[in-house]
């Protein structure tokens, strides 16, 4: 019967140890999992300031919740350094390392933040850079459209030109024809004219003498032919 | 005899009064008050739009900050003041996260479509 009792205290023992090394085992193993999350993003911080600045609140909550586990380990309700977790302590754990991811997160996000950003510099100065070029590209087109314009109004310009010439020259032929006849009447004018004033001038200096139509069966031997003098007083 | 017992149990009542009354302290209810407003604020603000799910967390932790500051456990109100915060902040990260790449991607859709542009311009396809 003793014996019995004795094998049951043990066995009580063993399972108790056995579960509160299975709760313990549970919380530490978190606690790790936290601290190569927040040793991996210490890798990659660089010299972010914001980042490094999460970083180092992470670290002292991770602290925090380490120091808690150290001091909250109990055996059957007594604090003797090792044993089980306190429920209310386990919780505040769990509180702390809720923070840590929390504020690993910050820190991934924030170094993302500052990635893309500075992808998005480079990409703005690229953009830029072609829109600066395509500006070129477009200012030519738009100088070429107005060549263009300038060309198909010169097209316009240089036909009207033609037209003009031909009238030009048609005109130029036209007044050349009326100058030849006006020449031509102002020959004959003069030519009047001078026959007109021939009497006048004979009468003052030398007589005019007009020759008379004389039939020809009339017409006398050149001997007898006599000049007849018409004054404007004889007639 | 009587009046020992009678001052024993005055100081008693006297110094339990703080502990078991239903009461935080006027920092404490301050902060959780700052971060109401700083969730109520980041609900309007691109954060809701970005990091809907850790503004939810953040106000969730707020929730059970009250529920603590109500039954007077003023450390487990700071330490869900504490979580809210730093749950707050991560939205606020993961939001300026979000913008930024959402940002990078217009830009660089931007860019491709300009390069494009140019490139016609270069084999004088362009209009």
């Amino acid at each position: 019967m003793k014996r019995t009792i004795l094998i049951l205290i043990a066995l009580f023992f063993v399972s108790s140890t056995w579960a509160l090394s299975a709760e313990k085992n549970k919380t530490v193993a978190k606690l790790d999992a936290s601290r190569a999350t927040v040793d991996a993003i210490a890798g990659k911080v660089g010299d972010n300031r914001e980042a490094l600045a999460a970083l180092e609140k992470a670290r002292s909550y991770l602290q925090k919740a380490s120091d808690l586990q150290t001091r909250s380990r109990q055996l059957f309700g007594i604090n003797i350094g090792f044993g089980g977790l306190k429920p209310e302590a386990e919780e505040e754990i769990n509180n702390y390392l809720e923070i840590v991811d929390n504020v690993v997160a910050t820190a991934t996000s924030r170094l993302e933040n500052a990635r893309t950003s500075t992808e998005l510099e480079i990409i703005d100065k690229q953009l830029a850079s072609v829109k600066t070029r395509i500006k070129v590209y477009e200012d030519r087109k738009a100088e070429l459209e107005k060549l263009k314009a300038d060309a198909a109004k010169c097209q316009v310009i240089s036909k009207e030109l033609e037209t003009l010439k031909l009238e030009n020259s048609r005109f130029s032929s036209q007044i050349e024809k009326q100058l030849a006849e006006i020449k031509a009447l102002t020959d004959r004018l003069e030519e009047a004219k001078k026959t007109a004033s021939e009497p006048v001038k004979s009468d003052k200096n030398t007589p005019v003498t007009v020759t008379l139509p004389v039939p020809a069966k009339e017409i006398p031997s050149a001997k007898e032919q006599t000049p007849v003098r018409e004054t404007p007083t004889q007639k | 005899m009587k009046r020992y017992a009678f001052l024993t149990c005055g100081l008693i009542l006297m110094f339990s009064y703080p502990v078991s009354a239903d009461t935080i302290s006027r920092s404490t209810e301050d902060q959780l008050q700052q971060l109401d407003q700083r969730a109520e604020k980041a609900s309007e603000s691109r954060v809701g739009m970005y990091a809907k799910d850790l503004l939810d967390a953040a106000k969730l932790s707020l929730t059970a900050a009250r529920a603590n500051a109500a039954t007077g456990k003023e450390k487990e109100t700071l330490l869900k003041i504490e979580l809210a915060s730093a749950q707050l902040d991560s939205a606020d990260a993961k939001a300026a996260e979000k913008e930024s790449i959402e940002k990078l991607a217009l830009h660089r859709s931007e860019l491709r479509k300009f390069e494009a542009q140019l490139e016609r311009y270069r084999q004088g396809e362009a209009n």
